[in-house]
């Protein structure tokens, strides 16, 4: 039985007789309380089964005992059951916030305005009357105006009042509306309005009862009052005052409850604008969205930037509700729909998915506020503390990435179909400026969340490597505060935040099912999508439960084998050799991690689901299925990234990137709409060259191209040393697998097609790849030669690397693919070795300056031929693998004519043997620091993952067939005719190479003087000892620059360190600064004053309104 | 100009007059009252609205006799929404005067001036 | 000065969007659908002689039942505003005053007023009482009754600005009638057609006291209630500024 009068009844009567509870005491008034937020969360709950069971669309219920047009009736329908039990079980855990928190006790008025808020918010969204929707309405506002005073102080005044005009406009303009709307239909019912509209004229508003200047006015002000309700661009500067100045319990409710439910009304009168007016709605929601996150980012204060990010988000809810009608014949939404609900297609859905999730989120964000007492964004004072709270730092990770959209909460999907209808039906500038916006606005929240996280020596803006100016006077470490645990404001009410954050877990999976099991439109069943998900809540599990990282580490290994066994033999070719890349790479390059003690909470979850998601890569079958595993890597290498104990500035700017390369991979499967899973064959063209452009650049940026790049250096150097291995190995070939999966697209498309054809008719989109390739080959190696920092060497030399492979598999000949292929798995092995062997001697010497470093081989014996075998191999020169690389590439260059390419490779790899040889030379070889006398060799962890890969390194130099065939047979689809081999030789229309003969002659090379050496010279060959060469008496002032490793290409520099000028960080920070700029310049508009607000509404409304009927 | 016509004007006058007062004047308590002007004004029209032709106020009695009352009757409803109307009216302002109170308290003055310290 | 040039504008801009809605109305011919039907049908349906009493207290029994719960969150609103703990030094609220050096303390009533409030005050409530007892017969009702009364004792105030006020029976009166009222609007529901339906209670003879069902009972229980809340209000801005 559906019975919405009880609701009303219930909530009322309680608040009616709360004054006398509270008189039997405190406990009284809080049961009482407690048990009605309860009853008004479970009544909709049965309401909905009910309705699911007996299949009703909706039960009405009049009033006073007369039917609806002569009373006021009440609807019971799925949407209105839906959004009730939203914002009730909001309004549950608001109550439990308040309940659980000591300061300021919950008791008194506030509960009562609680009531009544949340009666009228219920009110709004079950009436059918409009002036019944204004009495509700008023309810709900006079409830929230006096809420915002519960914080008792000046500021939350002054909100309050500014709060209360703004409101008091709104409701006049909405009676003026609603009185015309009633003498020109002679009906206040909603349902009797759409009727006589409709009947008398087809379109609402267009012509007929409501299409007269009057009428267009009416309707107008009706909307517009809802609209300033909800704060629209520029009139809302008294909504984010209210927001920053309340109690922060106060300001979740606000954007939970009262705004949601404001929302639902303004969904409801849809159906009365004409679509003119949706139009403008449309506008005025997508302006709202975009200069809210603008704003947003300008913000010191925590609760006003979440105000803004609220305001933003209902802007992106209007926009929606503004564009249904176009929305809903898009064919993905209208296929679309969710476990257990019964309403299948249409914007509703995305609604409440959008609405959904931001009022858990938001809610949520604004209670953990008020719990880490956060007011100001840069978090001083909180550094580093909230690293001891793992449980606080997880909730507040998982609130900020369901607010920002990331997967797999709600907004992630819904932000999926509505990016791919809005593309279907053409609204590109719109699809842009949603994505822009989202991106701020996942910059922002983020922003936020590092500030809070990041230690007390963490800069936040550390992009490049820091020399020491000086020997350090003082020692670091007794600076940091000891303080222990944050302070926190009554930590009993996280549970309110906990709640909401699994309930968007939960909200999350719903239509993930749908969308990627075989019961969602595209019929794809990727249940495996996901594992990740499911080893990171395993893993966490494993954390509470404090089992040893070790054990976790051997369990991770173990499981990532599993997983590689299971899924690698099922793999087409081109698949398997990413797959063994991606899988057996990353399960190696895990032994390292066993060395760690202690607690890691949340290591080895985030590592697994990295690891998985990169993996599901290879076996999604759907566009949808690619993007959220894409952005899943995305946000899991984020976080390990933030572990770094430096690395808040560099994984903000690697997930400010990675998200602009996810948005722009969405916006290119959203224009190009076909799936780029259809293994398109090189020469095949495809159209959609915008499309292609887009998935090139998203695909770039993970590899981290040249000008795309300014992310990598500080993401890979900055992670932790056991992590890094993993970005620069296996994550960054992610791109490369993207564009050999969509190679197609990028083999035949002239860049600029039609008219320009002939100004510009050989450039292909494969032969810019090409030069971008080339020269971030050579800007890696340049960048890397100058470097003191051992780990920003080794990561500006993969970036150089993937530049070799994007060069060669641009070439898109056989032979190119080929090395490319080669190289990225040659790459997984020396790079490997030469991270994880850094790591080991970074963990045993405590520095990663490598000019105080020198002398190790003698300690670390292992770690330098490592470290040796590495450099050769990576440098090109015979007899290891590089050399086989190298052969490849120029052959293959020169057969396609690309001498000028060649010619920067060439000059790349020359410049990549200098800092390879710096990196040898200064770490391992010359003198013996003082301090690392007694240093030992690196723990057995990190040597394991270094002995297999030397024995790989080696195999595939002896034998280039073991891989250089299984390669072959990868790209035989795409190239049939397979290259000639002659036993060990490769063939090739050059010349050949015999990867046996090349090993046997090096040896011989290098033995002969070596023998030569021992042997014959025995006796004028000596050791040198460590102080054989001595200081001149004083200690220098400044160390290290007299280490000869310190500076060590500084003639280099001379020559030609113009180059080095960072013309693309410039480029970047430029951009940035637009947004900055934009933002201060319309942040003048917030002056603070009311009169100043006041204007702005008159002016929004006049100026739409005169917009609206096209004049005067 | 006719009846209906005479009220709305004089309704939306003063409605335009609050909205002048809400923007113009510094001092909260003006301020209020400008915006009790412009409900009075929108109450003005919500009556106007109501009027018909020659009506009288819809209660029966000896010269009001339900058989042959349409046409000689004002419409019962906008008077009905106006006395709602007015209520919440009400009840908005003494809630806004309380605001003003504590505005005074917090800030030690009475002018929208110093109501900006929220900003940006 | 742009600033004032702009208000001008906006104005004009108000004026010219607003235009449409003043000109083009002439006076109405005929009552609305509803309200022909409220006319006909009102009087027998409900049997209360003040048609808009029905409307309000019946046809649209919600939104007024809405509008009491706007007062009663008002009441709240102003009591949790204004009972806030005062600030620990009164004298500095004085110092910032412009007229700092007057006597801040009020003045006590003159005996006229007095002994006059005191003479009126029960002619007042009775008066009230009967506003809003007749609800359904003559121009009044809940909230007119109530707000009679409120003025009541508001004048009680003009004349002795100490005087205490009973307020326990305020909040039992307040508490009692709210919950009254929503109870009679579920006696509706269980016992005739619908929430807030009157007609639980016999209709009686049409123009009597006695009469329209349940419509007299609960527009006496807003009346109390209306009254209960005002007077609250009055009172916590009294005592908020002594």
């Amino acid at each position: 039985m559906v019975s919405p009068i009880y609701l009303i009844v219930v909530i009322l009567g309680a608040a009616f007789l709360h004054p006398l509870f509270e008189k039997a005491g405190k406990t009284a008034s809080r049961v009482l309380v407690s048990a009605v937020l309860l009853f008004a969360a479970a009544l909709p709950v049965s309401w909905f089964v009910y309705l699911t069971g007996s299949g009703i669309d909706a039960v009405i219920v009049n009033t006073a005992g007369f039917q609806a047009p002569l009373s006021i009736n009440l609807r019971v329908g799925m949407e209105e059951t839906l959004f009730l039990i939203m914002i009730n079980t909001a309004a549950l855990l608001g109550g439990l916030f308040f309940m659980l928190r000591s300061n300021p006790e919950w008791k008194g008025k506030v509960q009562v305005l609680f009531l009544t808020m949340l009666l009228g918010i219920n009110g709004l969204i079950l009436t059918r009357d409009l002036f019944n929707v204004f009495v509700f309405l008023e309810i709900a506002s006079i409830s929230l105006y006096a809420l915002i005073s519960f914080a008792k102080k000046g500021d939350a005044y002054e909100a309050g009042f500014k709060y209360m005009i703004a409101g008091g406009i709104a409701a006049a303009l909405f009676l003026i509306g609603v009185i015309y709307i009633y003498r020109l239909t002679g009906t206040l019912n909603i349902d009797g309005i759409i009727a006589v509209s409709e009947s008398a004229g087809g379109n609402p508003g267009a012509s007929g009862i409501l299409g007269g200047k009057a009428g267009v006015t009416a309707v107008f002000l009706v909307a517009a009052a809802m609209l300033i309700e909800l704060k629209p661009f520029p009139a809302n500067g008294w909504g984010v005052d209210a927001y920053e100045a309340s109690d922060p319990g106060i300001s979740a409710m606000a954007s939970a409850v009262s705004a949601t439910g404001i929302f639902f009304v303004f969904y409801k009168l849809i159906p009365l604008f004409s679509p003119d007016l949706l139009k403008l709605i449309t506008i005025s929601g997508g302006m709202t969205f975009f200069f809210s996150q603008l704003l947003a980012m300008k913000q010191d204060k925590v609760r006003r930037m979440l105000g803004y990010s609220s305001i933003g988000q209902l802007g992106l809810l209007i926009l929606i509700a503004g564009l249904g009608n176009i929305l809903n014949s898009s064919e993905l939404l209208a296929g679309f729909s969710i476990p257990g609900i019964p309403i299948s297609g249409g914007i509703f859905l995305l609604l409440i998915l959008f609405a959904g999730s931001h009022l858990l989120s938001k809610a949520g964000l604004f209670w953990l506020s008020g719990i880490m007492n956060a007011e100001n964004i840069n978090g001083s004072g909180t550094n580093g503390l909230l690293r001891k709270r793992p449980a606080v730092a997880g909730l507040f990770g998982l609130l900020t990435a369901a607010l920002a959209g990331l997967p797999p909460f709600p907004a992630f999907w819904a932000k999926w179909i509505l990016i791919m209808a809005l593309a279907a039906t053409g609204n590109y500038f719109l699809t842009a400026v949603i994505l822009l916006g989202s991106l701020i606005e996942a910059w922002y929240l983020f922003r936020w969340f590092l500030n809070y996280m990041k230690t007390e020596k963490d800069t936040g803006d550390i992009h490049d490597e820091i020399v020491p100016e000086d020997f350090p006077l003082e020692n670091i470490e007794d600076a940091s505060r000891a303080a222990g645990i944050p302070q926190f404001s009554s930590l009993r009410s996280i549970a309110a935040p906990f709640i909401s954050a699994l309930l968007l877990l939960a909200a999350g999976i719903l239509p993930a099912i749908s969308l990627l099991t075989a019961n969602g439109p595209a019929g794809v069943d990727e249940t495996i999508l996901f594992l990740p998900l499911a080893a990171l809540a395993l893993f966490t599990v494993l954390d509470v439960l404090r089992i040893p990282i070790k054990l976790q580490v051997f369990a991770g290994i173990a499981v990532t084998a599993v997983y590689g066994a299971i899924i690698i033999p099922d793999l087409d070719g081109l698949r398997m050799i990413f797959g063994i890349i991606f899988i057996a790479g990353s399960a190696i390059q895990m032994f390292p991690l066993a060395n760690r003690e202690g607690r890691h909470p949340g290591l080895m979850g985030m590592l697994m689901a990295m690891i998985f998601s990169l993996g599901n890569l290879l076996v999604c079958k759907s566009s949808l299925g690619f993007f959220f595993s894409w952005e899943l890597m995305t946000v899991t290498s984020f976080f390990l990234i933030a572990r770094g104990e430096k690395a808040s500035g560099a994984s903000l700017r690697y997930l400010l990137f990675s998200l602009a390369g996810a948005f722009l991979i969405l916006g290119g499967l959203a224009v190009g709409g076909s799936s780029i899973f259809a293994d398109i064959l090189p020469g095949q063209a495809d159209t959609e060259t915008v499309s292609t452009i887009l998935l090139g650049l998203g695909f770039l940026i993970k590899m981290g191209s040249l000008g795309l790049h300014i992310w990598l250096p500080g993401s890979y150097a900055e992670s932790e040393d056991d992590i890094s291995t993993f970005f620069s190995t296996v994550l960054s070939k992610a791109g490369l697998y993207m564009l050999f999966i969509t190679a197609g697209l990028f083999a035949a498309p002239l860049l600029f097609p039609g008219r320009a054809a002939g100004l510009f008719p050989q450039i292909s989109l494969s032969s810019l790849l090409g030069w971008i390739g080339a020269l971030t080959a050579f800007a890696g190696a340049f960048l890397a030669l100058f470097k003191e920092d051992i780990k920003y060497t080794l990561a500006y030399s993969s970036m150089g690397q993937v530049g070799y492979m994007l060069l060669s598999f641009a070439l898109m000949t056989q032979l190119g693919w080929m090395n490319s292929l080669y190289l990225a798995v040659t790459h997984l092995l020396f790079k490997g070795m030469l991270f994880v062997a850094v790591a080991g001697v970074i963990y045993r010497v405590k520095t990663r300056m490598m000019y105080q470093m020198g002398g190790l081989i003698s300690r670390m014996p292992i770690s330098f031929f490592t470290v040796l075998i590495a450099i050769i191999a990576l440098s090109g020169v015979p007899p290891l693998t590089g050399f086989g690389a190298k052969w490849m590439l120029y052959t293959a260059l020169i057969e396609k004519g690309w001498y000028l390419q060649a010619g920067i490779a060439m000059f790349a790899s020359a410049i990549a043997f200098l800092y390879l040889f710096r990196l040898i030379h200064v770490i391992f070889l010359g003198q013996l620091k003082d301090e690392h006398r007694n240093v030992k060799e690196a723990p057995i962890w990190f040597l394991i993952p270094q002995v297999i890969s030397i024995i790989g390194i080696m195999l595939f130099s002896m034998y280039p067939n073991t891989i250089l065939k299984p390669l072959q047979n990868a790209i035989l689809p795409y190239f049939p005719t397979g290259i000639e081999f002659d036993g060990y030789t490769v063939l090739s229309t050059l010349g050949y190479w015999n990867g046996n003969a090349v090993m046997f002659v090096t040896m011989g090379v290098f033995m002969v003087p070596l023998i030569w050496m021992l042997i014959v010279q025995r006796k004028n060959t000596q050791m040198v000892g460590q102080f054989n060469i001595v200081f001149a008496a004083e200690r220098p002032y400044k160390p290290e620059t007299t280490h000869f490793g310190y500076n060590f290409f500084a003639h280099y520099r001379t020559a030609l360190g113009f180059l080095l000028n960072p013309g693309v960080t410039r480029f970047w920070k430029w951009t940035a600064s637009i947004a900055e700029v934009t933002g201060s310049a319309v942040r003048k508009l917030y002056s603070g004053n009311i009169q100043t607000y006041v204007l702005l509404i008159v002016l929004y409304v006049t100026i739409f309104l005169l917009l609206l009927r096209g004049g005067f | 100009m006719n009846m209906t016509q005479l009220v709305l004007l004089l309704g939306f006058l003063l409605s335009l007059i609050g909205f002048w007062g809400l923007m113009t004047r510094r001092d909260i308590f003006r301020m209020i009252i400008s915006f009790s002007l412009l409900d009075t004004g929108v109450h003005m029209v919500m009556i106007g609205i109501g009027y018909v032709k020659n009506g009288t106020a819809p209660i029966f009695d000896e010269a009001l006799i339900v058989e042959d009352a349409v046409g000689k009757v004002v419409d019962p409803v906008p008077s009905a929404l106006v006395l709602t109307a007015i209520v919440i009216g009400l009840a908005v302002t003494a809630l806004m005067l309380s605001y003003a109170v504590r505005v005074y308290t917090s800030r030690k003055s009475l002018s929208i001036d110093a109501v900006k310290e929220l900003k940006w | 000065m742009i600033k004032r040039f702009i208000i001008v504008l906006a104005l004009a801009a108000i004026a010219v969007g607003m235009y449409p809605l003043a000109w083009g109305i002439e006076d109405a011919e005929n009552l609305s659908q509803i309200a022909t039907e409220y006319v006909t049908d009102g009087a027998d349906d409900l049997g209360a002689a003040n048609l808009v009493t029905s409307v309000v207290v019946t046809y649209r029994g919600l939104d007024t039942l809405g509008e009491v719960t706007v007062l009663f969150a008002a009441t709240a609103g102003v009591t949790m505003l204004l009972a806030a703990r005062k600030p620990k030094k009164p004298g500095t609220i004085a110092k910032g005053k412009k007229d700092s050096g007057e006597d801040h303390s009020r003045r006590t009533g003159s005996e006229l007023l007095k002994t006059g409030a005191a003479l009126l005050f029960p002619i007042i409530w009775m008066f009230g009482i009967y506003i809003f007892v007749h609800g359904h017969l003559t121009p009044g009702g809940g909230f007119q009754g109530g707000v009679v009364i409120t003025s009541a004792t508001l004048l009680l105030f003009f004349a002795d600005s100490d005087r205490k006020m009973g307020h326990t029976i305020l909040q039992i009166a307040e508490a009692f009638s709210g919950a009254a009222y929503v109870a009679v609007g579920l006696l509706g529901l269980w016992f005739a057609a619908g929430f807030l339906d009157p007609r639980f209670l016999p209709a009686g003879e049409f123009g009597q006291v006695f009469s329209a069902g349940a419509i007299p009972v609960i527009y006496s229980l807003i009346g109390i209630k209306v009254g209960a809340e005002l007077t609250g209000i009055v009172d916590t801005m009294r005592r908020s500024a002594s």
